[in-house]
C-alpha cells in the first residue's frame, strides 16, 4: 500500500478523533441534567470550550429587536443646548432679554442637530460669539447669522461621537438588565446603523412579562440623597428574611454573607445579585428605594467562612448559603437605603471630564444645565454632610460625601483613592456621567417569545426528520449503487459528523431551520457521489478498467463537483448576510455541511475505493459501483 | 440498478417552443397572481402579532377566533398547529396593539384634564402601549393613576421609572399576552393552558425585511451569474440565470396561487434552491463543455442534446436524493418547517424542468444570437474593406 494513502488515512482518522471530542461539550451539555454541570473534567473543557448552543426557537426564550431613536436623542441634546444659551445670554455681562432659541425638532439628524437664536436686535445678536459658545455650548459652531438670528449647529466630529457613544450606551443599559437576569447566554448584538438584538434563551413563560418590564426601563442617570439614618435597621430587616437552608428558595442559586465593616459600611457577599432582589423584595417602603454598589473582593475572603478577628464594629451578621451549593463569592455588594423623594434626575448633565486638584491627584468635574442646577443646589443645601449616590437603575457607582452646598450647578468630586487606581475611578464615573444625556430612547420593532414546551417539541421534531432523511438516503444509495453506496453511506456519517464539530469548534447555534439545513446537506453531499459514480459506470461501459474507471470518476466528476457546491455556498453567504435568528442557523448549517461534503464525498470515498481495488496485486476484473 | 435501462436521445433542446410557451405561461400566471391576489405574507413581512396558544385538548378554531376577535384582534385567522393531538392553535392578526389611537389620546386628554401638560409624553414602540411620562413640576403618583384610570381602560398599570423631584412614570396598558390568556381562560377554563409563544413585528421592520428579501435573491442570483461567466462562457450565463429565475417565480407562483404562508424561512428556501438549482445546470455545461471538446465538427446542437441525454440519469437522480431528504423534512419535521420543504419541494422539481428544458436551449439561443453578431460584424468589415478601399496615391 502506498505511503500517501497512510498519511491521508492517519489524517482523517486524527481529524475524526478531533472532532469527536470537539463535540464532547456539546453532547454532555445538551443532555446533562443541570444539577451536575462540572461531569467533565476541567483541563478537558478549557481545550473544548466552545460547544453548539441551542437556538432560541429550540431552548425558549425571549428575542426583540430595537431601533435606538438616535434623532430623538439629538433633540434632546438640541434642547438643553438651547436652555444653555439662553442662559449664558441672560446672564452677566450681557444680560440680554428676549433671546428665544429654538431647538430642532428629532425629523431627522440634521434637523435635531441646529438651534436656531432668536434676538430682539441684531446688535444683540453679535453678543453671541464664539468664545460664548465655547463655554455654554461647546459642541455646537455659528453656521449663519442673518440679521437678529443666529443659526448654531452641531459639530459634524461631535455628532458622529455623540451617535457612537448614543449607540454604545443602549448596548451597555441593556447588557447590563440581561445579566441581571443570570442568563448564561444571554447577548445584546447591534444590527446595521442602529439597531440593536437582544436574546434571552432559557427564559421560562412565566418570566416573560418580568423580563420585559425591566428591559423596557431606559436607565436614567440619577443622584439619590442616602438615609444614613434607616439604614441600619433596613439590613437587620432583610437579614432577618435571609431563609433557613432548610427552607431555601429551590430557584435561588446564591451563597450570601451579609456583615458591616468598618470602612464600606453594610456589605453583602455572595455568588450572586440575585439574592439582593429576593431580600429586597417588598421590603422598601414607597418612601424609599435600594442601590447597589459592586465593591472591590478581598481574594482571601472569597470562601464562605465566618470572618475572623473583627471588631464589635464590624460584627458579622450572617452567612448562609443554598445547600450543596459552591460557595466561592465572587461578587460583594454595598447596600445603599435611599430617599426616593430627594433625588434629581442627570439626564441634564451637560458635561463631564477628569481633572487635576492643587495636589496632582486626579478628581471629577460635573455640570448641570441651568434648569436642574438650581434643583441641585437645593439639594444639596438640604442635605449637607450627607452621602449622595450617583446610580443608574439600581446600581450605585460611587456615593460622594456632599460638603458643602453647591452652587451654579457645577460640581467637583474627589476620589478616595489615590494614583493609578483614582484614575481608573474617574474615568469609570466620567463615562456614567456622561451617559446620563445619551439617553436615546428605544422603540421595538420586532418582539418574539417562545416556551420551552414548544422548544422540547421542536427538537423532536428535527430529531426524527434527520433520522428518516438520513435513512431514506442511506437506503437509496445502497440499493442504486450496491457497495459504492455503502461507501457513500460512510462518507455520509462523517459528513454529519464533521458538519456538527465545525459548528461546535465555532460555537455556531443550532436552530431547527439548522437541523433542516443537515437533512437537506445530507441529500447535497451525496450529490457528488452520485457524479462520480455515474461516471465511473459510464468509464466501466465504455471498457475501461477498474482502476481507470475510479481515477476517472474522480477527475472528471470533480469540477462539476466543486462548481456546484460554490454556487451553493454564494446562496448560502447571502442568506447568512440577510438572515436573523433561526434562518441564519439554516445559513450557517448549509454552508458547513457544504464545505465538509467536499471532505468527505471526495476524498473519503476515494481512499475507501483505493483500499478495495487498488492493494497491489492483479487489477481487479469488476467493481461494485 | 439503474434508471434509464437503454442509452437515450431524446431531443431536449429542438422542443424549445412547446415548454418555452409552457413556462413563459407559468411566469406570467405568477405575475398576474403577484398582482392580483398578492403573496399571504407571514409576519416577518406584513407586521402583526402572532401567538401560538397551547390546550390541553383540541377545542374548536372558531370559538378561538371569536376570543381572538373578541379582545380586539381584527380580523384574527386560527390555524391547527402541527397534529390535532397537539392541540396547538396559530392566532394570527395585523393588530400589533390592543389599544386604538382614540384610546391612547383619550389617555393622554384625561391625564392633561388632571395635571396639567406633560414635560415627557413618549411611546415606547408603535404600539403605543407603554408611555413614558414626566411634569416639570413634582406631581403626584396617585394623581397620575387616577387620571389615567378615569380613561376608562382596564388593566393600567403606573410605575416609577426614573425617581427624582420630578419623577419619570411608565404607564402600562395592557399588552396582548395578558388579553388574550384572560380570554381563553375565561372561554375554555383549565382547558387552556398557556401562550407558548408570541410574535411582534412592527411593520417597518417588515417592510425593511420584504427588502432585504428581495435584495437577497438579488445579490444571490448576481453572485452565482458572476461565477458562471467566470468559470465558463458568456453565453452560459444567460440560460443559467433564465432558469434559476424561473424556479424561483414558479415556487412564488404557487405560493401566491395556494395562498400558503410566505415568511422568511421561505427566503431561506429561495435562496437554497438558487444555489442548488443551478447545479444541475453547472453539470450539464461541463458536459457539453466536455463534449464540444470531444466532438469538434459537431454542431452545439447535437452536443447539447447528447450532453443532455448522457447526464439524464445523475440528474434525475441528484434531485431525487436531495428530494428524500426535504419529503423528510416535510413529513417529520414539523409545523415550523412545513413551508420551508414545500418550498424546496417546489423549487426542486422545477429546478430539473428547467435545467433540461430551459437553461441549455437558452444558450443555444444565445450562441446563435452572439455567432450570427460575430459573422455580421465579420461581413460588415469585409463589406466596410471592400466599399472603401484605402486611396493609394
Amino acid at each position: 500500500m502506498k505511503r500517501d494513502w497512510k498519511l491521508k488515512v492517519l489524517g482523517t482518522l486524527a481529524l475524526t478523533v478531533l472532532s469527536v471530542l470537539m463535540l464532547v461539550p456539546s453532547y454532555v451539555g445538551l443532555s446533562a441534567d443541570q444539577d451536575n454541570p462540572n461531569a467533565l473534567p476541567k483541563w478537558f473543557t478549557d481545550v473544548f470550550s466552545k460547544k453548539l448552543v441551542l437556538g432560541l426557537d429550540l431552548q425558549g426564550g425571549i428575542h426583540l429587536q430595537y431601533k435606538v431613536d438616535v434623532p430623538e436623542a439629538f433633540a434632546r441634546k438640541a434642547a438643553s443646548t438651547a436652555t444653555a444659551v439662553e442662559a449664558a445670554l441672560a446672564a452677566d455681562p450681557h444680560k440680554l432679554s428676549g433671546v428665544d432659541a429654538v431647538p430642532g425638532k428629532a425629523t431627522d439628524i440634521e434637523a435635531a442637530t441646529t438651534v436656531v437664536v432668536n434676538f430682539a436686535t441684531p446688535e444683540d445678536a453679535a453678543k453671541l460669539d464664539d468664545a460664548l459658545l465655547q463655554t455654554a455650548a461647546p459642541d455646537f459652531d455659528i453656521a449663519t447669522r442673518s440679521g437678529a438670528n443666529v443659526t448654531l449647529k452641531m459639530q459634524s466630529q461631535a455628532i458622529e461621537q455623540f451617535r457612537s457613544d448614543a449607540l454604545a450606551k443602549a448596548i451597555e443599559t441593556i447588557d447590563r438588565r440581561i445579566n441581571e437576569f443570570g442568563v448564561s447566554e444571554s447577548s445584546v448584538t447591534r444590527r446595521g446603523e442602529d439597531q440593536l438584538v437582544v436574546q434571552l434563551p432559557g427564559v421560562k413563560e412565566s418570566e416573560f412579562a418580568a423580563a420585559k418590564e425591566k428591559l423596557s426601563q431606559t436607565g436614567q442617570l440619577r443622584f439619590q440623597i442616602v438615609d444614613q439614618a434607616g439604614s441600619g435597621e433596613f439590613i437587620q430587616k432583610l437579614a432577618a428574611r435571609i431563609p433557613s437552608e432548610a427552607n431555601w428558595p429551590a430557584d435561588l442559586d446564591a451563597s450570601l454573607k451579609v456583615h458591616k465593616t468598618l470602612n464600606l459600611g453594610w456589605t453583602v457577599r455572595t455568588t450572586s445579585r440575585e439574592i439582593l432582589n429576593y431580600l429586597s423584595k417588598d421590603q422598601v417602603p414607597d418612601s424609599h428605594m435600594v442601590g447597589f454598589e459592586e465593591v472591590w473582593v478581598n481574594p482571601r475572603d472569597k470562601e464562605l467562612e465566618p470572618l475572623e478577628n473583627l471588631t464589635p464594629e464590624q460584627e458579622q451578621v450572617l452567612a448562609k448559603q443554598k445547600p450543596g451549593l459552591d460557595s466561592t463569592i465572587t461578587k460583594a455588594y454595598q447596600v445603599y437605603y435611599l430617599l426616593r423623594k430627594d433625588g434629581i434626575s442627570g439626564e441634564n448633565v451637560t458635561s463631564a471630564s477628569v481633572g487635576y486638584s492643587q495636589f496632582n491627584q486626579p478628581e471629577v468635574y460635573m455640570q448641570f444645565d441651568p434648569r436642574d442646577a438650581e434643583a441641585f443646589y437645593e439639594m444639596t443645601k438640604k442635605f449637607a454632610k450627607q452621602q449622595m449616590a450617583i446610580m443608574i437603575d439600581d446600581h450605585v457607582y460611587s456615593a460622594p460625601r456632599i460638603n458643602e452646598p453647591i452652587p451654579g450647578g457645577r460640581v467637583r468630586i474627589t476620589l478616595g483613592s489615590f494614583g493609578g487606581q483614582a484614575m481608573k475611578e474617574a474615568n469609570a464615573l466620567v463615562a456614567v456621567l456622561r451617559s446620563g444625556a445619551l439617553n436615546a430612547p428605544l422603540r421595538k420593532l420586532y418582539d418574539s417569545q417562545i416556551g420551552p414546551t414548544l422548544g422540547a417539541d421542536s427538537i423532536e421534531d428535527g430529531r426524527m426528520s434527520t433520522m428518516i432523511g438520513f435513512a431514506a438516503v442511506c437506503l437509496f444509495m445502497l440499493a442504486y449503487y450496491r457497495l459504492a453506496g455503502l461507501v457513500a453511506n460512510i462518507a455520509l456519517v462523517f459528513n454529519v459528523l464533521f458538519t456538527l464539530s465545525l459548528m461546535a469548534a465555532f460555537g455556531a447555534t443550532l436552530t431547527l431551520p439548522g437541523i433542516a439545513g443537515i437533512v437537506l446537506t445530507v441529500g447535497m453531499a451525496v450529490d457528488a457521489n452520485v457524479l462520480i459514480f455515474e461516471r465511473m459506470r459510464e468509464e466501466l461501459r465504455g471498457g475501461a478498467g477498474v482502476r481507470r474507471a475510479i481515477s476517472q470518476g474522480y477527475e472528471m466528476a470533480l469540477s462539476s463537483i466543486v462548481d456546484a457546491n460554490v454556487t451553493t455556498v454564494i446562496a448560502g453567504v447571502v442568506l447568512y448576510q440577510f438572515g436573523s435568528g433561526p434562518v441564519r442557523g439554516f445559513a450557517v448549517t448549509l454552508i458547513m455541511g457544504i464545505l465538509t461534503s467536499m471532505f468527505t464525498a471526495l476524498v473519503i470515498t476515494r481512499l475507501i475505493f483505493e483500499w478495495q481495488y487498488n492493494r497491489g496485486g492483479d487489477e481487479p476484473t469488476s467493481m461494485s459501483v | 440498478m439503474e434508471l434509464f435501462a437503454k442509452k437515450t436521445n431524446y431531443d431536449f433542446v429542438g422542443k424549445i417552443r412547446v415548454f418555452g410557451i409552457f413556462s413563459a405561461v407559468l411566469i406570467l400566471g405568477t405575475f398576474l397572481l403577484l398582482a392580483t391576489k398578492g403573496l399571504n405574507f407571514g409576519i416577518e413581512f406584513a407586521g402583526g402579532t402572532e401567538a401560538l396558544a397551547r390546550f390541553s385538548e383540541p377545542v374548536s378554531s372558531d370559538e378561538l377566533r371569536e376570543v381572538a376577535a373578541g379582545i380586539g384582534l381584527d380580523q384574527p385567522d386560527v390555524v391547527g398547529y402541527g397534529s390535532p393531538a397537539e392541540a396547538r392553535y396559530l392566532v394570527r392578526s395585523r393588530t400589533r396593539s390592543l389599544l386604538t389611537p382614540a384610546e391612547a389620546d383619550k389617555v393622554r386628554a384625561a391625564v392633561v384634564e388632571k395635571l396639567g401638560e406633560p414635560a415627557l409624553w413618549d411611546t415606547t414602540d408603535e404600539t403605543g402601549e407603554e408611555i413614558r411620562v414626566r411634569f416639570d413640576a413634582p406631581k403626584s403618583e396617585d394623581d397620575l393613576r387616577t387620571a389615567v384610570q378615569s380613561a376608562g381602560i382596564d388593566g393600567v398599570q403606573v410605575a416609577v421609572q426614573n425617581a427624582g423631584t420630578t419623577p419619570t412614570w411608565l404607564v402600562r396598558m395592557p399588552g396582548i399576552r395578558d388579553r388574550l390568556s384572560a380570554a381563553a381562560t375565561a372561554k375554555f377554563g383549565a382547558r387552556f393552558t398557556q401562550i407558548e409563544r408570541l410574535e411582534s413585528v412592527g411593520s417597518a421592520v417588515g417592510q425593511q425585511m420584504k427588502e432585504q428579501g428581495v435584495l437577497a435573491l438579488l445579490y444571490a442570483i448576481i453572485g452565482i451569474l458572476l461565477y458562471i461567466v467566470f468559470r465558463f462562457d458568456l453565453r452560459f450565463g444567460p440560460g443559467a440565470i433564465v432558469s434559476l429565475a424561473h424556479d424561483v417565480t414558479v415556487t412564488v407562483g404557487a405560493f401566491a396561487l395556494f395562498g400558503w404562508e410566505f415568511n422568511l424561512q421561505i427566503i431561506a428556501a429561495l435562496l437554497a434552491i438558487l444555489g442548488y438549482s443551478v447545479n444541475d445546470t453547472v453539470v450539464i455545461y461541463d458536459r457539453i463543455r466536455e463534449t464540444a471538446a470531444n466532438s469538434l465538427n459537431m454542431p452545439l446542437r447535437d452536443v447539447m442534446n447528447r450532453a443532455l441525454n448522457d447526464t439524464l440519469s445523475r440528474t434525475f437522480i441528484t434531485s431525487g436524493v436531495t428530494l428524500l431528504s426535504v419529503l423528510s423534512i416535510l413529513f417529520f419535521g414539523g409545523s415550523v418547517t412545513e413551508g420551508f420543504a414545500i418550498a424546496m419541494t417546489i423549487g426542486m422539481i422545477s429546478g430539473v424542468y428547467s435545467t433540461v428544458y430551459i437553461a441549455s436551449p437558452v444558450t443555444l439561443l444565445m450562441d446563435g444570437y452572439l455567432s450570427k453578431r460575430e459573422a455580421d460584424a465579420a461581413e460588415r468589415r469585409a463589406a466596410e474593406g471592400a466599399a472603401a478601399p484605402a486611396p493609394r496615391p
